[in-house]
């Protein structure tokens, strides 16, 4: 069942979102007892932050999305105590608003890292995220930067928010990146009719959940043919058939965030099913791995949806 | 599931800047379950029920204070009821409450009278000022109040008013309690010989409340708070933070 991203081997294929019961090393063990294959730490900055004022998450009544602005609160280097703790492929989630902060906080957390991912992508923290995903050329220079200053693969996530989401990640590989990750949330906004205020405390927040999943499938599907680094699938997997879809779109592994709403022993559950489904069709998980874009006919090849 | 607005229809002053707000729904709520309570503009926070149509209320900072100077006819939101709420013993149960936790413990001491179950509870508070529902909980259960500088019954620590009931009544077929974490962990300490009897009520930071940001998620087990608790058997609880430790909304450490 192992598998293996950036010269990095899970045990299985479906790892922990980052953000999501991330905090602190004993949340993320009990997603590795659970069942997934490797964790994405809770994003970590240059500076501690509290995050914004709430409400910060909630799930809409409809189960399809829930809204998050959490606001990137973290602890700072004082993660350092959490993340030493954790006994699994460990992926370091980091930020910053500059390519040196970057650099800086993967530096620091160099020693419990198995790969870093780099959050380029998060739509509600000004200066953070997305102001530096959104844009290819800053994309290159933090990539590269962190690149310079450690020696564990880097993986690079993309935001949905954008018009051609491989302009991105070509950035990113050409920056050095080992991977992509596909996607982050997708900039949104809920309003409360009733009071006639926005719900998060914050106003935009991000769109996580089903909803999301069309769109960052269609990420990693566009973004498997303008890369040589293997892809990361993540939006709205909440079952073993949500993770093949990103599998056959052309990532190698997915993550999991918001479904583990339903419980977190979902994270195993979706590891088996992929495993029965490969059996099934006997399958390995290099011809998994994009075999949509086989079958797809050549005419509906340019992307357009006429 | 999205916030619900609510509006205030009493307010009732418990103590000093503690307060009791009724609202115009009620809701089909079990004791030691928690709503996120939205001040508009301000913050969200999460609150116990109290009542199925209330909460009560302690300012210690910005929101809770602009709850607590909410009137009549405002409005505000909700989300929720959320977590695991406290098993109803039928039996005897000895209840030992204070501060913030006053509110499940109310619910729990009617539940497990209406349930048939013997029901002894206890409330702490450092002065008179500060008891809250020993009035209301004396019609359906034993009450007795500790103040820690004797302006109300026994003067001390709730627990040593407890060391006293045990004396007198026997030890508990079952314990619960929720209020000040020393206070919970010296309440499991007296039952360290069968910590499976004894069910806790947690407050730890929440964003979501719904088990998916990880910021109420406790040591060693990991377990979120907000959906596996806020109640727990004192078995879940060894060898970890609780007693000793909390974190705040940047994830950091703050001791007790
Ligand atoms: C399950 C649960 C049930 C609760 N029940 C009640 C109740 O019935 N009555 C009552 O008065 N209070 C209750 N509280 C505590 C209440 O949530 C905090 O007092 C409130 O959040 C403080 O916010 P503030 O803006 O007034 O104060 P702040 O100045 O923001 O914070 C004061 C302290 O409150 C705590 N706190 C702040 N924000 C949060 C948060 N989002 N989640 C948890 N703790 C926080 C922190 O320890 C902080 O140091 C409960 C908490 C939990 C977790
Ligand atoms: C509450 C919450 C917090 C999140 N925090 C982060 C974060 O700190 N860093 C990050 O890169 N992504 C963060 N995300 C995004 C998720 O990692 C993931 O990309 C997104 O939620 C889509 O996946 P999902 O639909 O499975 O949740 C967060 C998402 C949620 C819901
Ligand atoms: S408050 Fe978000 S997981 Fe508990």
């Amino acid at each position: 069942m192992s598998v293996e991203v950036s010269g990095i081997g899970f045990d299985d294929p479906v790892l922990l979102a980052s953000g999501i019961l991330g905090s602190t090393g004993a949340s993320l063990n009990r997603a590795l007892r659970s069942g997934a294959g490797g964790v994405v730490t809770k994003s970590i900055g240059p500076r501690e932050r509290t995050g914004h004022p709430g409400p910060n998450v909630f799930v809409d009544d409809s189960e399809e999305y829930a809204l998050n602005a959490v606001g990137l609160s973290n602890p700072s280097d004082a993660f350092t105590d959490e993340v030493e703790k954790v006994e699994g492929p460990t992926v370091v989630s980091v930020f910053g608003g500059t390519a040196d902060e970057f650099a800086d906080v993967a530096g620091t957390f160099a020693p419990y890292a198995d790969a870093f991912e780099l959050n380029v992508s998060c739509p509600h923290a000004e200066g953070y995220g997305v102001d530096i995903g959104a844009d290819a050329e800053l994309t290159r220079d933090v990539t590269a930067a962190v690149d310079e200053a450690v020696d564990a693969p880097v993986w690079v996530k993309m935001t949905p928010d954008v018009t051609d989401v491989t302009e991105i990640g070509v950035a990113a590989q050409e920056g050095g990146a080992d991977a992509v990750v596909a996607t982050n949330t997708l900039s949104a906004m809920a309003i409360d009719v009733e009071s006639g205020r926005p719900i998060l405390g914050n106003a935009h927040g991000g769109m996580s959940g089903s909803a999301l999943k069309p769109v960052a499938v269609r990420c990693v599907y566009d973004l498997y043919d303008a890369l040589d680094i293997p892809i990361v699938g993540v939006g709205g997997v909440s079952s073993a058939e949500d993770a093949l879809e990103y599998m056959l779109a052309g990532a190698r592994a997915v993550e999991v965030g918001t479904a583990v709403w339903d419980g977190v022993e979902v994270l195993g559950e979706i590891a088996d099913g992929i495993e029965t489904y490969k059996k099934d069709n006997d399958l390995s998980h290099d011809e998994l791995v994009g075999r949509a874009h086989e079958l797809t006919p050549k005419e509906d090849g340019d992307g357009g949806e006429g | 599931m999205r916030p619900i607005t609510l509006e205030v229809t009493d307010r009732v002053k418990e103590g000093d800047g503690i307060a009791t707000l009724r609202f115009d729904r009620s809701f089909d709520v079990s004791p030691g379950e928690f709503g996120m309570f939205w001040v508009h503009g301000v913050d969200e926070i999460p609150m116990s029920f109290a009542y199925d149509d209330g909460v009560t209320v302690r300012g210690v900072g910005e929101a809770t204070d602009a709850m607590l100077s909410l009137s009549e006819g405002d409005t505000f939101g909700v989300r929720g009821p959320f977590g695991t709420p406290f098993d109803v013993p039928d039996d005897d149960v000895v209840i030992v409450g204070g501060g913030t936790g006053m509110a499940p413990v109310a619910l729990l001491t009617e539940a497990a009278s209406a349930n048939g179950a013997d029901v002894t509870t206890l409330i702490g508070a450092g002065t008179a000022d500060e008891l809250v529902f020993e009035e209301r909980l004396s019609r359906v259960a034993d009450v007795r109040v500790a103040t820690e500088d004797g302006t109300a019954g026994y003067e001390g620590l709730v627990t040593g008013l407890l060391d006293d009931v045990t004396d007198e009544k026997g030890a508990p077929s079952n314990v619960g309690s929720c209020g000040p974490e020393p206070m919970m962990s010296a309440v499991l300490d007296r039952f360290d010989d069968r910590p499976g009897d004894v069910q806790l009520c947690l407050e730890r930071y929440m964003k979501c409340g719904v088990g998916i940001c990880g910021s109420c998620c406790i040591d060693d087990t990991g377990s979120p708070v907000c959906s596996d608790g806020p109640v727990y058997r004192g078995d879940e609880l060894t060898n970890g933070e609780f007693g000793v430790y909390h974190r705040d909304g940047a994830a950091r450490k703050k001791y007790f």
